[in-house]
């Protein structure tokens, strides 16, 4: 339970910060996902 | 007559016992040290938010202040959090240890939790947009789970029933005190570059970290070992410092012998501190049985 809690904790982090990079239209990673 | 001469050595059981259990001896000198676990949980953490410092470079690139704010500004508080988590875990062990402990004055797992919800929902919403529902969803997604994986602090004192919450203040701070002046005995041994005198500095850390354990395990005893705090340790500690200053500067050569010395007096006060102790338990249990027996006589149960 405490381990999955971790996973889900770290995700949340991760991918929110990621979606910051994504967010931008300009950046290229947003480019490439909207491509 | 035969001249043979019969086996037996300290351990044989027509052999008596000594008396009181002997002094403990430290295994080796790492023995009653206290370790300091690396966590890979905690680098996680640590590590989590490193996408939001690409974030604050695209920002100055881009000349975004605006950007570069909660970029960064969020990484900060997500470091932050990570770094209260570890303090806290750090916190909550410390009292695991103790028998006696008071709860850390400041919540800092909880602190921790709140900021990591607060720092994740202000990210989804300025920096990916998601709305203000997602984001708040999302920080509480992160508070809760924060909880869940690493725990709240412990919120209540523990150990010393029957005590008053101001004699076990006392308790924990005089316990602290001395956990602190045995720690700097330690470092300041280990300045001497003298193995032997090193070694016996360490056995008479572990012996007085014995007695501490001893006065937690019965706070009571606060009171017939306070000589033991006062004096002993407090004496042992300034001794050392001082020779090791001396002996830094080369002016130890004349001291070795009295230093010695001492160290040989604290050793046997330090052994007579814990037969004491521990008599005393023993002496506490013996009246406590006796009362109870003769309660049971009393009510004719025997």
């Amino acid at each position: 339970m405490k381990t999955l809690a971790y996973i889900v904790l770290v995700l949340t982090i991760g991918l929110s910060s990621c979606a910051t990079l994504i967010a931008d239209p300009a950046h290229p990673v947003a480019v490439v996902v909207a491509e | 007559m035969s001249n043979a001469k019969r086996f037996g050595g300290a351990h044989s059981p027509d052999n008596a016992r000594p008396a009181s259990p002997p002094p403990p001896r430290p295994a080796s000198r790492f023995s009653g040290r206290k370790t300091r676990r690396f966590s890979w949980r905690l680098l996680g953490l640590y590590l989590a938010p490193s996408a939001l410092v690409l974030s604050g470079v695209q920002a100055i690139l881009s000349a975004d202040l605006e950007q570069l704010l909660w970029s960064w500004g969020g990484y900060g508080a997500l470091l932050l959090a990570a770094f209260l988590t570890g303090q806290g875990m750090r916190a909550a062990e410390a009292y695991e240890d103790r028998i006696v402990a008071k709860p850390p004055a400041f919540p800092r797992k909880l602190v921790a939790a709140g900021l990591s919800g607060i720092s994740v929902a202000a990210i989804s919403y300025y920096g990916a947009e998601l709305g203000i529902a997602l984001s708040v969803i999302y920080g509480a997604l992160a508070t809760g789970t924060h909880v869940a994986a690493f725990g709240i602090d412990p919120m209540r004192a523990k150990g010393g029933a029957g005590i008053a919450d101001a004699e076990l203040d006392r308790v924990a701070e005089k316990l602290d005190q001395a956990e602190a002046v045995v720690a700097e005995t330690v470092k300041a041994a280990e300045t001497l570059k003298d193995r032997v005198l090193t070694k016996r500095i360490d056995a008479l850390a572990y012996a007085a970290r014995d007695i501490l354990r001893e006065i937690q395990s019965d706070p009571r005893d606060l009171r017939r070992a306070r000589k033991f705090l006062s004096v002993h340790l407090v004496g042992l500690r300034d001794a050392t410092i001082k020779f090791a200053t001396a002996s830094s500067k080369g002016a130890a050569h004349d001291l070795r012998g009295e230093y010695e010395g001492l160290l040989k007096d604290l050793e046997t006060s330090f052994a007579k501190q814990r037969t004491a102790l521990l008599a005393d338990d023993a002496t506490a249990l013996e009246v406590e049985i006796e009362v109870l027996r003769d309660r049971l006589k009393q009510e004719g149960a025997l």
